[in-house]
C-alpha cells in the first residue's frame, strides 16, 4: 500500500519564490494563467528580503533597463513606506535601494492580489518528465503530504536549478563550475551617521571602490557629488589599507573579499552590510551551508564592533536585522538554445535588458537563454539562465531577474493559451505585449 | 536511474529549531550524545524571532520556572546587547523581552558552544519504523535525500510530524475544526516611549490591567507598578474606549487585545501581537500560505492605527514582520501519560517532574474572543515525562507545542518558557539513553532520578515555586 498523492492541475508551475519567480508567477497570473508558485521558505522573496540594492534596473548612465513587474514592486513598498530611491554608487553603478520589511507586505499583497495559488514551506522532490523531453510538472512534499503538481509550462526560478539541473543535458558542463563556492550571509545595521561616513569615505577614497569608470574621471567633481547625494553607499575591498591591516594572521576580522553597505530605509536610519562570507565545496550546498551557520553569525558579530571601531558614522550603530537565509554565489547554469554571452548576436529577438557589471555596458537577452536545450514545457528564469561567465555576474543582478521572471511569465502565460509549444511562440509578439505591460526592452532615458 | 542515497547517523536527532528544539539539541549535545538539529526552514530560533516576548519563563508569582538552558540563551542576549528585561505586565503575566534580530546570534552562538550540528533547509520525508522503533528517517533538500538513522529522535517540530509518521496517535484543535488563530507579529521602531506611557497613565481605561485574581494590588497600583517600570510595554484591550471605537468605525479589525513589547531600547521599537485568523489548520500548506494576505492587511491596519491614534506611536516607522506565520496550536501527540487542564489551573506538583509550566491557560479564538483562565495562586505545574513520550513508540519523544495533553492544558504549555523547559528534559534523557552505549535506547527507562539530578546541575527548575 502506498500513501495517496495530492493532484494538483495548473497552467504554470513557478519553482521558486525569489525576484524571478515572484515576477514569473505575478506576470503570469495576470496574463490569465492559472499559477502555482512553490518555495521551501516560510516566506517569499528570496534575496529580495535581504536588503540587498536592486541593480540590473537603471543603467549607470541614468536609462531605465527595467519595468513592469520591477515598478509594481516599488510602488507596492511605496504604499507600504519603504521609499525606494534611485542611489549611484559613484564606481560603476545606478541601484534602487528598497526597504525589504515593505517589500515583503508588498510581495504578499502582489503574488496573492494576481490570484497565484501558493505553497510556502514546500520542498521539490522529483521532475515528473517523458520521454521527448517535456516536462510535466514536479512532485512536491509539504506538511500536507506530498503532491504531484501538472503543468503546462514549468518555470525554473529556483536559485540553484532545482528543476532543469535533474534532466540529462541541460546543464553548461563549461568547467567553470569551481570546486569552492562562497556562502554569505548579510545584515542591516541601523543609527549610522552617513554624513561622518561620507567625508571620510573622500577623504580617503582609497580604502573604497569608488570612481572606477570612466564616466567619473573627474574625481573631485564626483566626490563632491558623492558626499551630495548623502547617502551611505560604499564598498571597502579586501585590499584597501582599512581591511588588509585587519584581516589574515592576528587580525581581528575574518578572511572577507569586502565590506559592502547601502540604504534600505531612511526613516529607521538603515543600512545593509554584505560581508560576512565563507568558502565551502561546491556540491552539497545544503549541508555547507547549514555546517557553517554558526561560523557566519559568529562573523556578523565580529564585523559590527569592527566597523563600530573602525569607520566612522558607525559608533552608535548597531544590529538592526540578519538577513533571512544563508545566500550562494556560483552554481550551475542551465545550457539554453542560445548561451548568451558578451558576442551574442544583438539581431535576435530580446525579451530583456541587463547592464554590464564591469563596463556598465546595456545588453539584450533573448529568449533562446530561457528555454533549456532537450525539453519543453521548460523555461529557467533569473540567476540560472543560459549564460557564459562572461556574462553570468550580469544576468544574475536582481534587477535583471525580475526581467527574465517577467518574460518568461508572459511566455508561460501565451504558451500554456494557445497550446501550442514554447520554441514555437511568436518571439515578437511576445516582446510586444511585454512593452504593452511595461516591459522596458529599448533602454529609455 | 536510480538515485543515491546519502546515509549519516547521529546519538539523537532533533526534527524543528525553534524553541523547544534549540534546547532539546543543546542539551543533549552538551551532554555528550553526537546530535543532529534538523529544520525545514533557512534559520534556527523559531517564534524567537518573531519579537514576541517570551511568555512562561516565569510564574505570575514572579518565581522564575525555567532555567538552565534558557539562562544561558539569555546570557548570550546580554552580552549582545539583545535583553531588555524580565517584566511583569500587571495584567496576568511575566514576559521576557529580547531582540529578535540578536536572537539569531545568540541561538547560534549556544548551538555551536554545545556542538551541534546543523542541517536547515531539510524537510522530513519518511520515517522508517520497525515495531515500536523509529529506525531511520529520509530528509529531503535541493541535494536530493539522506537517510539519518539514529538512536533517539526528538520531535520538536511543533506539530509532531514524525510522531505522526512513526503511527503515534494524536488529537487536532477542539476536534471539530477550532484552532486557535495563526497570527504575524510585527514590529514598528522609533516609538516614544514616555509619550506612550504617559497615555496609559492619562487614558487607562484603554488597558488590560489586573487580569488576574491572585494579583494582591489595586488595579491603580497596577497601574502605577507598570508605569514605573518605564518601558513601552502595555496591552490595548478590545473593549477599551479606543479599541472599541475603532473596531467599531471599522477602521481597525477585531482582535482581542494589542499587545505591545519591547524588543530594542537602542532602536526604540517594539513587537506587536495582535493579527489573528482563526480556525485553519496549520498542518495543510496551501491553507497556512492562503493567510498571508490576511495577516499582511491586519498588520498594515494595525499600525495605522496606532500610529493615528496611539500616543507614542505618531513618529515611529514600521520595522518589520517575523519571519514566519507564528501558529498556537495544530497537533497534539496522545503520549504515555496526558497533561490534564484540571491540574494545569490547580498548579499541580508531582515527583516525576521535569519541565514546569506557570502560563495562564491561553486559548484564542476569532475575531475578539479569547479563553483565560489563571493558575491557582499564580503558580506553576509540574510536567512528567509521560506527556512528551509518544503512546506505543519507544525512542521518540516530543516537546513543545505537540506535547501530550488535553486542549486547555494545551493552553498554557505551548508558549516558549514551557517549550524550552521540555526541549531541554528531553535532549537531557536522549543523551542519558545513548551513553550507555545500548543499540537500541529506550527513552521511558531513563532513570527518572538520574534525568531530574542531571536536569538539576545544569540549571533546570523542577521543584517548588508553587
Amino acid at each position: 500500500m502506498g500513501n495517496a498523492i495530492w493532484d494538483i492541475d495548473t497552467d504554470v508551475l513557478v519553482v521558486g519564490g525569489g525576484a524571478a519567480g515572484v515576477s514569473a508567477a505575478v506576470t503570469a497570473a495576470r496574463n490569465g494563467a492559472r499559477v502555482t508558485i512553490v518555495d521551501g521558505a516560510p516566506m517569499l522573496g528570496g534575496e529580495l528580503l535581504t536588503g540587498r540594492p536592486v541593480d540590473g534596473a537603471i543603467a549607470l548612465d541614468g536609462r531605465r533597463i527595467l519595468g513592469g513587474f520591477a515598478d509594481d514592486l516599488l510602488r507596492g513598498c511605496e504604499k507600504f513606506d519603504g521609499r525606494s530611491a534611485v542611489v549611484c554608487d559613484f564606481d560603476r553603478r545606478n541601484v534602487i535601494c528598497m526597504d525589504p520589511e515593505a517589500a515583503k507586505l508588498a510581495l504578499t499583497e502582489l503574488v496573492f492580489g494576481s490570484g497565484v495559488s501558493v505553497l510556502m514551506y514546500t520542498a521539490v522532490d522529483q521532475v515528473v518528465k517523458d520521454d521527448e523531453g517535456r516536462v510535466h510538472g514536479v512532485i512536491v512534499r509539504n506538511k500536507r503530504g506530498r503532491s504531484l503538481i501538472r503543468a503546462k509550462v514549468t518555470i525554473d526560478a529556483s536559485a540553484e536549478g532545482d528543476v532543469f539541473t535533474t534532466l540529462s543535458n541541460a546543464v553548461q558542463e563549461d568547467g567553470v563550475y569551481a570546486d569552492t563556492r562562497k556562502v554569505d550571509l548579510t545584515m542591516r545595521m541601523s543609527g549610522i551617521d552617513a554624513g561622518a561616513l561620507l567625508a571620510r569615505a573622500s577623504e580617503t577614497p582609497s580604502n573604497f571602490s569608488l570612481l572606477r569608470h570612466t564616466r567619473f574621471s573627474d574625481r573631485s567633481d564626483a566626490l563632491s557629488k558623492f558626499r551630495e547625494q548623502g547617502v551611505p553607499i560604499l564598498k571597502v575591498p579586501r585590499e584597501s589599507p582599512l581591511l588588509s591591516g585587519a584581516m589574515g594572521p592576528g587580525g581581528r576580522l575574518p578572511d572577507l573579499e569586502a565590506i559592502e553597505i547601502a540604504p534600505t530605509s531612511a526613516l529607521r536610519r538603515e543600512i545593509y552590510v554584505r560581508a560576512a562570507n565563507v568558502q565551502v565545496p561546491a556540491d552539497r550546498t545544503v549541508e555547507a551551508a547549514s555546517d557553517n551557520y554558526t561560523g557566519l553569525h559568529a562573523q556578523i558579530e565580529t564585523i559590527i564592533a569592527f566597523l563600530r571601531e573602525s569607520l566612522p558614522g558607525f559608533s552608535e550603530a548597531g544590529l538592526a536585522a540578519v538577513a533571512p537565509q544563508v545566500e550562494f554565489s556560483g552554481g550551475r547554469y542551465a545550457k539554453g538554445d542560445v548561451v548568451m554571452d558578451t558576442a551574442t548576436d544583438a539581431g535576435a529577438p530580446v525579451i530583456a535588458l541587463g547592464c554590464g557589471v564591469a563596463d556598465a555596458e546595456i545588453f539584450g537577452i533573448p529568449f533562446g537563454s530561457l528555454l533549456v536545450n532537450g525539453t519543453d514545457c521548460l523555461l529557467v528564469a533569473g540567476s540560472r539562465i543560459s549564460a557564459a561567465q562572461s556574462r553570468r555576474a550580469d544576468t544574475r543582478a536582481v534587477g535583471t531577474c525580475m526581467a527574465t521572471g517577467q518574460a518568461a511569465g508572459l511566455a508561460a502565460a501565451m504558451t500554456a493559451e494557445s497550446g501550442g509549444s514554447l520554441r514555437s511562440l511568436d518571439a515578437h509578439a511576445l516582446r510586444k505585449r511585454l512593452m504593452d505591460q511595461g516591459g522596458v526592452l529599448e533602454a529609455t532615458s | 536511474m536510480t538515485s543515491a542515497l546519502t546515509i549519516r547517523h547521529h546519538d539523537v536527532v532533533v526534527v524543528g529549531g525553534g524553541a523547544a528544539g534549540i534546547a532539546a539539541a543543546h542539551a543533549a549535545a552538551s551532554n555528550g550524545a553526537d546530535t543532529l538539529l534538523i529544520d525545514a526552514g533557512p534559520m534556527l530560533g523559531g517564534e524567537l524571532l518573531s519579537g514576541i516576548p517570551i511568555d512562561g519563563c516565569l510564574n505570575t508569582r514572579g518565581e522564575w520556572i525555567v532555567g538552565g538552558f534558557l539562562d544561558g540563551l539569555l546570557e548570550e542576549c546580554k552580552a549582545l546587547d539583545g535583553f531588555v528585561g524580565a517584566f511583569f505586565d500587571w495584567r496576568t503575566i511575566w514576559v521576557v523581552c529580547c531582540d529578535p534580530e540578536t536572537m539569531k546570534l545568540a541561538v547560534a552562538r549556544q548551538l555551536d558552544k554545545a556542538g551541534t550540528k546543523i542541517l536547515l533547509n531539510s524537510f522530513v520525508d519518511e520515517v522508517v519504523t520497525d515495531g515500536g522503533r523509529v529506525k531511520a528517517i529520509s530528509v529531503l533538500n535541493r541535494n536530493g535525500r539522506t537517510l539519518i538513522s539514529a538512536g533517539t529522535f526528538l520531535d520538536c517540530s511543533g506539530d509532531g510530524d514524525l510522531a505522526v509518521g512513526a503511527g503515534a496517535e494524536f488529537l487536532s484543535g477542539d476536534g471539530k475544526g477550532a484552532y486557535q488563530p495563526v497570527t504575524m507579529v510585527f514590529r514598528m521602531a522609533g516609538v516614544d516611549s514616555d509619550r506612550l506611557m504617559q497615555f496609559a497613565e492619562e487614558e487607562e481605561e484603554n488597558l488590560a490591567l489586573r487580569e488576574n485574581p491572585w494579583i494582591k494590588e489595586t488595579r491603580e497600583e497596577c497601574l502605577r507598578a507598570l508605569i514605573k517600570q518605564g518601558y513601552p510595554k502595555l496591552f490595548l484591550k478590545a473593549d477599551g474606549p479606543l479599541m472599541a471605537k475603532s473596531i467599531e468605525a471599522g477602521e481597525l479589525y477585531p482582535t482581542a487585545l494589542i499587545g505591545v513589547t519591547p524588543v530594542s531600547m537602542r532602536r526604540r521599537e517594539v513587537a506587536l501581537n495582535t493579527t489573528r485568523v482563526a480556525n485553519v489548520d496549520a498542518t495543510d500548506t496551501r491553507a497556512l500560505s492562503a493567510t498571508m494576505p490576511q495577516l499582511i492587511d491586519q498588520v498594515w491596519n494595525c499600525q495605522s492605527f496606532m500610529r493615528k491614534r496611539v500616543p507614542g506611536f505618531e513618529n515611529a516607522a514600521f520595522a518589520g514582520i517575523a519571519p514566519r506565520i507564528g501558529i498556537r496550536e495544530t497537533r497534539r501527540i496522545v503520549g504515555e501519560e496526558t497533561l490534564d487542564g484540571d491540574d494545569v489551573l490547580a498548579a499541580v506538583k508531582r515527583t516525576d517532574g521535569i519541565a514546569k509550566g506557570g502560563h495562564h491557560v491561553d486559548i484564542h479564538g476569532g475575531g475578539t474572543d479569547q479563553v483565560r483562565k489563571p493558575i491557582r495562586d499564580g503558580g506553576s505545574y509540574d510536567i512528567p515525562l509521560g506527556c512528551l513520550l509518544p503512546k506505543g513508540i519507544e525512542n521518540v519523544a516530543v516537546a513543545g507545542r505537540c506535547l501530550s495533553a488535553d486542549r486547555q492544558a494545551h493552553g498554557s504549555a505551548r508558549v516558549m518558557g514551557t517549550c524550552m523547559a521540555m526541549g531541554q528534559a528531553i535532549g537531557t534523557a536522549a543523551a542519558i539513553a545513548s551513553d550507555g552505549n545500548d543499540p537500541h535506547p529506550v527513552l521511558g527507562e531513563v532513570p527518572l532520578s538520574r534525568l531530574r539530578e542531571r536536569l538539576l546541575d545544569q540549571g533546570a527548575i523542577l521543584d517548588g515555586t508553587h
